[in-house]
């Protein structure tokens, strides 16, 4: 097995003419959480996207347990959970019948999965709307659905876009707990948000990024003792609101 | 058929695809509004598929029994299979992203270990189900029917379905593959503007027939369908409808051929489409809106001054920018516009497209009949205003929605739509007939019966917030149906009086007296949800 | 909710609600196909209602007098004809068959292939009188019409006034 999870090699996407991400370099590590941060039109949905494999980069090259992600071979994809921006959802599908969809995508066996789900639904408090149309959901509860959907499989490898998004605090708390057991055995997490305490309380590693360009790349608790408050959120102001990006770039390397 | 073998055989994973395949299947017979319905009004158990289908037995059948016993075997048939292409096309290019190719499917399957083969052949069966479904709605009666004429015998129950078949399959892969090669950048919307257009040369086509058939008070049908214009044998449907009616099978033989070949190169298409669409995933560029210099103008003035409040010019010029810049929305009003944009082509190519102030002639009645076909528009475009993708947006409508707002949504309705075409078609007219005054007048009636019109049915369809709803399949038509009924009812009524009164001037002024009074008269609607 | 609403809503309640539309509209279909009598006797010109102008018009033609004849004219006097119990006269006849030759020949075809048996025979009549060799092929495609499609009872009125009008 490859010693790095996820391998992203001078990653390049362009939308047009308009360059979003600029040679983007990082790794992450088995059994490591890393968190991305960056603001809003930073790039961090678009990185997630081509490391997954749903956006095809102007150039770099991406390596998901050593294999592409958008190839036609789907080694990467079988080891990939992904919870996007959007949910990834069909609207229309019962939660019960979306899970079943996606455990037969990944063609899991059923006594297992049937074992999953059971576990998920327990964990994520689903057992009231497990009958119920997604589109009659609120947000919490799409949210925890596209998290099921994402762990059902056991992946080893795992991409949060804003996980927390509507989650309440139990939801929230259930989450993190679950994300720390899974590194613990191996899995490598990839965390992106731009909700700075839960980035601080739950990641070993954090990236930031502004316009496109990664400006920090090292341990949360060597990020947060640079900081005169110790806090990442000051960390993070101060690498994305300045103009002098290119001075800063590397500082915290 | 679809055993596990045959379709690892094919390159296809077997419980992927057919996971795919019964999702895909379960959402086609899900209405989009059950969810939001805990009281089920009865409109709404049935699914947007089945209205569909029920417009398309309705067309069917009526085509049949317009046909029957005044024509033979050959142009029956080829009137049944060119109007099934023609309904096929659109079934399938207008609801597009319903019946073929879906974005939600590049969030939800895009990261999952399925290979594009996999999703490609569910969304082709899927979609072949669908075909199906419509094949079916458009063959019954014209096979059944079709065993009571005179020149037809037991043959005909096998190869019209089979040239039915053909022609269905066959048309579903062209619209596929025209969305293989077109949709790039944005899928689906270039096809479906392509596809209304078609449809406008299609419906020309139809004009052009049914003149001839208006202008003979009888016996039209019947004399078209004896001599019909060399180009009708020209066409695919023809050549089939030769061996059905004939009894042969060399054209049916070709015609498997070919639309077998279209629908592979359909599936080719559609997976081509899927890895190199969807990892482009245009949707996520970002677009910079560069209001044109009537827009600006258009949303500055009226927010602050035509309109009595901020509300109603807010309500106004988001019902203008969404008709203007949504390209779902335009796809589905053009169709409704179809039909008028038709005759007023066709009324000026063939020289009937007469003053009626000038006198009661036959000539004078297909100016008439093209506002009528405008105002029955009317259902279709307010109905379409209700759907938007940002539909989950609509809670900041509601609350302060009423009459002024519903009443603002019509003035951008006449402000985008009406008065551009009635300026446009008024010029023509200028044009055509070398009189300012005709044309003035037919302008200012036209937009007065719109007024009337739009403010009644108002109170139906303006009763809650526009854009408030998803996108259905058939939802465009189902739900309106009896509205789209009476205000058809309505335009040729009033379309009947404008073509009696039209050569006498002062009973013109009152008709157009009359249509302003009652115009004011009617209470706008919308009421609050 | 009641349960007949619920399993309405279901996928599987939907695909009855469309099977039971389909086999409702065969078992239309295939009611209408034996039907073909009562189409056919809808097929059937309307000539506008013989007005007293109209019948002084024919008087006027039958006492010779020099009249403007319009097609509005000939439409009136071919409905007239085709709803009277006798044949027109001779110079009535005279004027609907070969005043406007183009007219004649259009009008006659339609009422061959949209009129009931009875004025499709009449036209046949028509034809008779006229004896214009340029209504052979629109006589040969009526026949061929007819024996192929019906009505059977105008086959040997149609194949007489062909032998008639081509000389044979």
């Amino acid at each position: 097995m490859p010693t790095t999870a996820i391998a992203v090699e001078g990653l390049t996407h362009r939308y047009g003419d308009k360059a979003v991400l600029h040679d983007i370099a990082f790794s992450v590590q088995w059994g490591e959480i890393c968190g991305y941060l960056g603001p809003n039109g930073a790039g961090k949905s678009t990185t997630l996207k081509t490391v997954v494999g749903l956006l095809k980069p102007s150039e770099g090259r991406i390596r998901i347990d050593g294999k592409d992600p958008a190839s036609e071979d789907l080694g990467a994809r079988e080891v990939i959970g992904y919870v996007s921006h959007e949910g990834g959802l069909y609207q229309l599908l019962s939660v019960r019948e979306h899970l079943t969809l996606v455990a037969d995508l990944h063609e899991l066996d059923e006594d297992a999965s049937k074992t999953r789900t059971d576990e998920l639904v327990a964990l994520f408090e689903m057992e009231k709307f497990i009958d119920k149309r997604i589109d009659s959901l609120s947000r919490g509860q799409r949210q925890r659905v596209a998290l099921c959907c994402a762990l059902i499989h056991n992946p080893k490898v795992l991409l949060l876009d804003e996980p927390l998004t509507g989650l309440d605090v139990s939801a929230a708390r259930a989450l993190r707990k679950l994300l720390r057991e899974m590194a613990d055995d191996g899995a490598a997490i990839l965390y992106c948000s731009h909700i700075l305490d839960v980035v601080e309380r739950v990641c070993d590693r954090a990236i930031i990024l502004a316009d496109g360009r990664i400006v920090a790349d090292a341990p949360t608790s060597e990020l947060v003792a640079q900081a005169e408050d110790k806090t990442l959120e000051s960390v993070f102001h101060a690498l994305t609101r300045t103009d002098k990006i290119e001075d800063l770039k590397g500082a915290f390397d | 058929m679809l055993s596990d073998e045959t379709l690892q055989r094919l390159g296809v994973q077997p419980r992927p695809f057919k996971a795919l395949l019964r999702t895909f299947v379960t959402m086609d017979l899900r209405g989009q509004f059950y969810a939001q319905a805990t009281n089920a009004k009865p409109g709404e158990l049935i699914s947007p598929l089945f209205w569909v289908v029920g417009q398309l037995l309705t067309v069917s059948v009526l085509l049949c029994a317009v046909l029957q016993g005044r024509v033979e075997a050959w142009f029956y048939a080829t009137s049944n299979l060119s109007v099934t292409a023609l309904f096929m096309f659109s079934a399938i290019v207008v609801e597009f992203q319903e019946a073929a190719y879906d974005p939600a499917d590049v969030q939800v399957v895009g990261h999952r270990p399925v290979t594009a083969r996999t999703w490609s052949s569910a969304r082709i069966l899927n979609l072949g189900l669908y075909v199906a479904l419509i094949g079916v709605a458009l063959t019954l009666f014209p096979t059944l029917m079709g065993l009571g004429l005179r020149d037809t015998g037991p043959s005909w129950l096998v190869l019209y379905p089979w040239a039915s078949a053909i022609v269905a399959v066959g048309t579903a892969s062209g619209a596929l593959l025209l969305y293989a090669v077109s949709g790039i950048g944005a899928p689906g919307e270039n096809l479906r503007r392509v596809a209304a257009w078609v449809q406008i040369v299609a419906i020309l086509g139809l004009f052009y027939g049914g003149q001839l058939m208006l202008r003979n008070a009888s016996g039209g049908l019947e004399l078209f369908a004896a001599n019909p214009p060399a180009w009708i044998h020209q066409l695919p449907t023809a050549f089939l409808a030769n061996d059905v009616a004939s009894g042969g099978w060399l054209f049916l033989a070709a015609g498997t051929l070919i639309s077998g070949a279209m629908a592979y190169g359909a599936l080719l298409g559609l997976r081509r489409a899927w890895t190199r669409v969807a990892r482009v995933a245009p949707a996520q560029s970002q677009v910079e809106v560069k209001p044109g210099a009537a827009d600006a103008m258009l949303s500055g003035t009226a927010s602050g001054s035509i309109f009595p409040s901020r509300h109603e010019g807010a309500i106004f010029w988001l019902t203008f920018t969404m008709l203007s810049r949504d390209g779902e929305l335009k796809s589905r009003n053009l169709p409704a516009l179809a039909m008028a944009a038709s005759a007023a082509i066709l009324g000026p190519l063939i020289g009937q497209y007469a003053d009626p102030m000038a006198g009661h002639s036959t000539d004078a009645v297909l100016p008439i009949a093209t506002m009528v076909l405008l105002v029955t528009a009317i259902p279709t475009l307010l109905n379409n205003l209700s759907f938007s993708r940002d539909h989950e947006a609509v809670w900041r409508l509601r609350p302060r929605w009423g009459a002024k707002a519903a009443r603002a949504v019509q003035t951008a309705v006449h402000a985008r739509i009406f008065v551009p075409l009635l300026l446009a078609h008024g010029v023509l007219l200028f044009a055509m007939w070398r009189d300012p005054i005709g044309a003035i007048a037919y302008t200012v009636i036209a937009f007065l019966i719109l007024d009337l019109v739009m403010r009644l049915v108002s109170r139906t369809l303006l009763g809650s917030p526009i854009l408030r709803r998803p996108a259905a399949r058939g939802a465009t038509v189902g739900s309106i149906s009896t509205v789209a009924a009476g205000v058809s009812a309505l335009a040729s009524v009033l379309g009947g009086v404008w073509f009696y009164v039209a050569p006498y001037p002062a009973l013109l002024g009152g008709f157009a007296l009359l249509l302003f009074v009652a115009a004011q008269s009617v209470r706008t609607g919308g009421a609050r949800p | 909710m009641s349960d007949w609403k619920k399993k309405l809503r279901s996928p599987l309640g939907q695909v009855q609600l469309l099977g039971a539309t389909l086999l409702g509209a065969t078992i239309f279909a295939g009611f209408l196909a034996t039907q073909q009598g009562w189409f056919e006797s809808w097929i059937r010109e309307k000539p506008p209602v013989t007005s007293a102008a109209t019948e002084r018009l024919a008087n006027d033609i039958e006492a010779g007098k020099e009249l403007p004849i319009d097609v509005a004219d000939l439409e009136k006097l071919y409905g007239m004809w085709l709803v009277a119990d006798a044949l027109p006269t001779a110079k009535v006849a005279m004027v609907l068959t070969t005043d406007d030759p183009d007219w004649f020949h259009d009008r006659v075809e339609r009422t061959l292939l949209a009129g009931t048996p009875a004025q499709r025979i009449r036209a046949l009549e028509l034809i008779q009188t006229s004896r214009d060799p340029e209504l052979i092929p629109v006589l040969e495609r009526s026949l061929a019409r007819y024996q192929t499609i019906g009505p059977e009872e105008v086959i040997d009125p149609c194949r007489h006034t062909l032998s008639v009008v081509g000389g044979r």
